[in-house]
């Protein structure tokens, strides 16, 4: 089960320090390789040094808020996924989220357990992706 | 779709009903809807009704002094004219007996058939002449033309007129009307004469009746009564209605005046003139129907005086009703207007509010779940009770968040604590502040900024309103920020006024938007995020207290909403 997750690169951007530090301990009991981002300008920092397969984003933060570090992830990462998580679950954010190219929008409080399968999912997708990226970069190449 | 929108009119119907009952109901409302309806009434009663009432009044005073002077002018003439009548009547029957007995060729004695040829001349020139006779200075009558033969040889001596007329340098005496012999209302007139030195008397009687039917039947005699009364006061002539002829008068002309008017203490007049031949005055007085038509007269003016009054009164009353009643509608829209802006305020605020509780339960959520992660033995952990304690407490305080939140928000949808109280603004600010906007402004990169002078007195108002207000400007502020700002509430006082200012450092609002900015349902949000009612009620909330509420802006630079209150309301 763990070596399952442990393919799996985190990237979980919450300024709620209190639960950044909490679901950082559940994810990594689990077997995720988690870093953890208290806001915008981190995530941004953090994805500049290392790929991460996943990016778990919160929606309201100081500074860079999580529309705009969605936006720039998305341009500059395209492989990257991003599972939105917000404490204001209406229909607008999961719009305005998945027009930006978000894969999800997941309402606080969570479910680890529902986390985790979106995870697994995102995770698929972008695997996906990455083995259509791959073919498309060696078509370009060949 | 239609049921949609069949429930949405009924909530409607709710809302208004609820603010309906809360004017109606509510004790302090109807104490000031009740002021302010005594109020117009006083006014209107003084501005309309005071000047009529003297109006009406100097208007009966005068008409009333017209009305008494045509009377007693009437009377007076009226008096006048009937004395020349009778005037008239008794000088040319004295001219009348003169000129009879004034004849040369008149002897001494005269026989019955010469006697009888004087009365029937006599009898033609007036037909008042009842008879004619003669005596000497025996005082015995000689002889004797008339109706009634027994007179004849009849003793006069006793007769006062007999001895006025022997003494009198005049020709003549006319005597009072008196019964005599023959039972009937008479007078006399005796007249003198001497042939060959002998002072020889004729007595003439006369019948007034035919005169005073004359002049009681003349039109301008129709609504008054003549008597004719003597120098004592006794009837010599009156209507049956009012006496009796040789009965005392109810009233005794003034001698000293040949013409006058006197008014009873019950409104009668009576006028008096003097004749010039006699000591008889003429009396005039009104008929009971003519003083009590003028009397009905003056009954129908102030009647009608009265209903024109009370009509008055009536639409007074009426309008201040409707003024009222206007004022109340006027009221109710305006309530509408606050609880319609109110709600959705609570709408735009909702994201916020979703957002501040979601996070603390998120947070008990996730403690909760790592505490059941280390009990479960797939995780095989090691941790003790005692590595417990921080996400206990991190629980804790997660709940007193959302308990904060929540007390908030309960504060700022209550109607309850709708009354005027005194208020340090300070704390009122301070408590919306962080309460409500400081974290939801962080998180969207608004700084705010709390200039508050500590020395601001406190204010009777109402929080509730104010705080919307507040709430209103601050929404506003924060929506006109983007992405990063800062937003100042400032607080100050002079000796009369409290002014509370918020600023952004927002884009701006231009000039011909500015214009418009308070009017009700104009917004510049995007459809669905705002009503436009926020600054049109916060507009009227502030007039209400007795304040006013200034915005002045500059493209690109930001807004400030100044509010200035009155220290003393």
């Amino acid at each position: 089960m763990n070596s399952m997750y442990e393919n799996i690169q985190l990237l979980i951007v919450d300024d709620e320090l209190d639960f950044l530090d909490t679901i950082t301990e559940r994810m990594e009991l689990r077997g995720f390789v988690v870093t953890k981002a208290p806001n915008g300008e981190a995530a941004l920092e953090a994805v500049k040094t290392k790929k991460y397969d996943i990016a778990i984003l919160d929606l309201k933060m100081p500074g860079l808020d999580g529309k705009k570090v969605l936006e720039i992830l998305k341009r500059e990462h395209t492989n990257i996924e991003v599972v939105i998580l917000t404490a204001d679950g209406s229909s607008d954010v999961a719009e305005e989220t998945s027009k930006l190219g978000a894969f999800c929008v997941i309402t606080k409080p969570i479910d680890i357990e529902k986390l985790i399968s979106v995870i697994i999912l995102a995770y698929e997708s972008r695997l996906k992706k990455d083995s259509g990226f791959l073919k498309q970069d060696f078509e370009i190449v060949s | 779709m239609q049921l949609n929108i069949s429930m949405k009119n009924e909530q409607d119907a709710n809302i208004k009903d609820n603010i309906n009952g809360d004017i109606n109901d509510n004790p302090i409302l109807k104490k000031m809807y009740w002021v302010m309806r005594r109020n117009y009434i006083v006014r209107l009663l003084l501005i309309y009704m005071f000047p009529l009432i003297l109006l009406v009044v100097y208007f009966q005073y005068q008409y009333n002094g017209l009305l008494t002077k045509s009377r007693e002018h009437h009377l007076m003439s009226a008096a006048e004219g009937q004395s020349r009548i009778l005037d008239i009547f008794i000088k040319e029957r004295i001219n009348n007996i003169i000129n009879l007995i004034d004849n040369p060729s008149l002897s001494y004695p005269i026989s019955s058939q010469e006697l009888n040829k004087m009365f029937e001349k006599l009898h033609k020139d007036s037909d008042a002449f009842i008879d004619l006779g003669y005596l000497d200075t025996t005082s015995i009558q000689k002889g004797y033309a008339g109706p009634l033969q027994f007179l004849e040889k009849k003793y006069y001596k006793k007769e006062k007129w007999y001895d006025e007329l022997i003494n009198t340098n005049e020709r003549y005496v006319i005597t009072d009307i008196y019964l005599g012999l023959r039972k009937t209302p008479h007078f006399t007139i005796g007249a003198k004469i001497i042939i060959n030195k002998k002072t020889i008397i004729f007595k003439t009687s006369l019948d007034p009746q035919k005169i005073y039917n004359y002049m009681t039947s003349l039109e301008k005699s129709k609504d008054i009564h003549i008597l004719i009364v003597n120098n004592s006061g006794y009837y010599q002539l009156a209507p049956t209605e009012v006496g009796k002829p040789m009965k005392l008068s109810f009233y005794i002309p003034n001698k000293s005046l040949n013409i006058g008017i006197k008014e009873t203490k019950d409104s009668r007049f009576y006028a008096f003139s003097w004749l010039a031949s006699l000591n008889w005055a003429v009396i005039v007085k009104e008929k009971e129907d003519t003083v009590k038509s003028y009397f009905n007269l003056k009954i129908e003016i102030i009647i009608a005086s009265i209903i024109f009054i009370a009509f008055l009164f009536f639409v007074i009353i009426y309008r201040s009703k409707n003024i009222v009643k206007v004022e109340k509608e006027k009221d109710m829209v305006l309530l509408q207007f606050e609880q319609a802006s109110k709600l959705a305020t609570v709408g735009e605020l909702a994201a916020g509010i979703a957002h501040e509780i979601g996070n603390p339960l998120n947070i008990i959520a996730n403690e909760v779940g790592i505490m059941q992660d280390y009990s479960n033995p797939k995780f095989k952990s090691t941790k003790t009770l005692q590595d417990m304690n921080p996400h206990y407490k991190k629980i804790i305080s997660a709940v007193y968040r959302i308990k904060d939140i929540n007390k908030k928000l309960l504060t700022f949808v209550s109607q309850k604590d709708n009354e005027l109280r005194e208020y340090n603004l300070n704390d009122l600010i301070e408590d919306l502040v962080s309460g409500f906007f400081e974290r939801e402004m962080k998180v969207d990169n608004i700084e705010i900024i709390r200039k508050l002078n500590h020395n601001i007195p406190t204010i009777l108002t109402d929080s509730n309103q104010l705080r919307q207000v507040l709430i209103n400007l601050l929404t506003n502020a924060h929506d006109a920020i983007k992405p990063s700002g800062k937003i100042t509430i400032s607080t100050n006082a002079n000796t009369d006024n409290i002014y509370i200012a918020v600023s952004d450092t927002g884009s701006g609002i231009s000039q011909d938007k500015l214009r418009k900015i308070f009017l009700p349902f104009y917004t510049t949000k995007p459809v669905g995020k705002g009503t436009g009612l926020g600054l049109s009620v916060s507009y009227s909330i502030i007039k209400n207290l007795g304040g006013t509420i200034t915005v002045d802006s500059k493209p690109g630079l930001g807004t400030t909403f100044t509010i200035i209150l009155p220290v003393k309301r």
